[in-house]
């Protein structure tokens, strides 16, 4: 999906790095909305990692899980799927190998709360006294 | 003539000595936990005065029940599909996030000692450390089992109105979330006894480390890296199975299984038996750092 005649490899580490930085984007938002270190890494691992478990290892019934994959943060991990879905192929189309979100719109996804965490956070900022 | 006066002197200073009021956990040497409620008296008020505490603890209620309903009403089972859903199991979703809530608070409970300094005070007053360890584990499992109790009850309660009204009911051969069915009360009372050891196991890890970032990171990782390392050793089942009996979630959460019990990997008694393993292993690892340690 990156430009035809790449390896995957090549996207999903690309990606992966992407998805990492903009994951402690947001990390970094909830700890400046928050201010108080305990709240703020429980409050991120329970938004980007906890998605994720809920999501893939099966704790979940199959269409709880694909919403938690669509919805929260941890749709960015589709950036993770590296094989193509065949639909003349029947199969377990599911987490951890296929997730339900395409990767560059799972990592949208992570993206636009990256971005509103950020924006929220810098309008608290102004707001507030240190 | 003298004797008298002296003998009476002595029985009286005898007496007032006795009278004069014991400063917390110094007197009375030899004695293994004296000073205990002293202790637990120190710990409840500290504890108690914190702004947070009250807030936490109706965060690990809200949320536990709030994921519990939300995971229930998504659980739907087409007609005829045969669906295999444990009703108990998914209303209890929550407890895979009020675990994190009980961690936290069990994290501040040490480490906000350590960033404010408070704990050079604590351990001022009181220099018997083992029992400031064991009066802090005795009032943080306290406040866990009073919300652990709430959160639990509530997404049972949730849970048996909804999955009923999604069709997972009696009338389609699902065991009904009640409290008159065998495997559903132990699986109650199974995750309260979990949270309330997730939340020594934090404490324990917390007292190691001290510092209460690193700690609440070290706390959630064992928590929850070891299931998503157990989902990528599918090809290796040896240490899969492994990792699923061993480790404190894995085994732990075995409790809330009220259906296919041959299945599993580990029985539901025994997996809460490994965390609480875990847990005594931390808090004596903790315990014994502090004797060594300066504050």
């Amino acid at each position: 999906m990156l430009a035809s005649g790449w390896p995957i490899e090549v996207q999903v580490i690309l990606a992966t790095g992407a998805m990492l930085a903009v994951a402690s984007v947001l990390a970094l938002a909830i700890g400046t909305m928050l201010r108080r270190s305990v709240a703020a890494v429980a409050a991120a691992v329970v938004v980007i990692v906890l998605p994720y478990i809920v999501g893939v290892t099966g704790i979940l019934p199959a269409s709880a899980s694909e919403w938690v994959l669509r919805v929260t943060p941890a749709a960015g991990f589709a950036v993770e799927q590296s094989a193509p879905q065949y639909h003349q192929v029947v199969g377990h189309y599911g987490p951890p190998d296929y997730y339900p979100l395409a990767p560059w719109s799972g990592f949208a996804v992570l993206c636009v709360y990256a971005a509103v965490a950020l924006g929220l956070a810098a309008w608290l900022l102004r707001r507030r006294d240190a | 003539m003298n004797q008298p006066m002296t003998h009476g002197r002595n029985q009286t200073m005898t007496i007032a000595r006795h009278r004069l009021p014991r400063p917390a956990g110094t007197a009375r040497a030899g004695t293994a936990w004296a000073g205990l409620p002293d202790a637990l008296r120190a710990e409840w008020t500290k504890l108690r005065t914190e702004p947070g505490t009250a807030w936490i603890l109706t965060a690990i209620c809200v949320l536990t029940v709030a994921v519990g309903t939300a995971t229930a009403a998504a659980t739907r089972c087409g007609a005829g599909t045969g669906c295999a859903i444990d009703p108990t199991k998914v209303s209890l979703t929550g407890i895979e996030v009020g675990q994190a809530v009980v961690a936290v608070l069990a994290v501040l409970v040490i480490s906000g000692e350590y960033s404010t300094g408070m704990i050079r005070t604590t351990f001022t007053a009181m220099p018997r450390r083992w029992t400031v360890l064991a009066a802090k584990a005795a009032v943080l499992t306290g406040l866990v089992l009073a919300a652990a109790v709430v959160a639990v009850g509530g997404s049972l309660a949730a849970g048996r109105l909804i999955l009923a009204g999604n069709g997972i009911s009696a009338a389609h051969g699902f065991a009904v979330v009640s409290l008159a069915h065998g495997p559903t009360v132990r699986a109650a009372a199974g995750s309260v006894l979990y949270l309330a050891l997730v939340g020594l196991l934090a404490l324990g890890i917390a007292t190691i480390v001290r510092d209460s970032a690193a700690a609440t990171g070290a706390v959630l990782g064992i928590l929850y890296v070891p299931p998503v390392i157990a989902l990528f050793l599918g090809s290796e089942p040896a240490w899969q199975r492994w990792v699923e009996r061993y480790t404190p979630t894995n085994a732990g959460l075995a409790i809330l299984n009220t259906t296919g019990l041959h299945d599993l990997v580990i029985s539901p008694w025994a997996g809460l038996g490994v965390l609480a393993g875990w847990a005594a292993a931390a808090l004596l690892t903790a315990g014994a750092l502090l004797r060594l340690r300066d504050a």
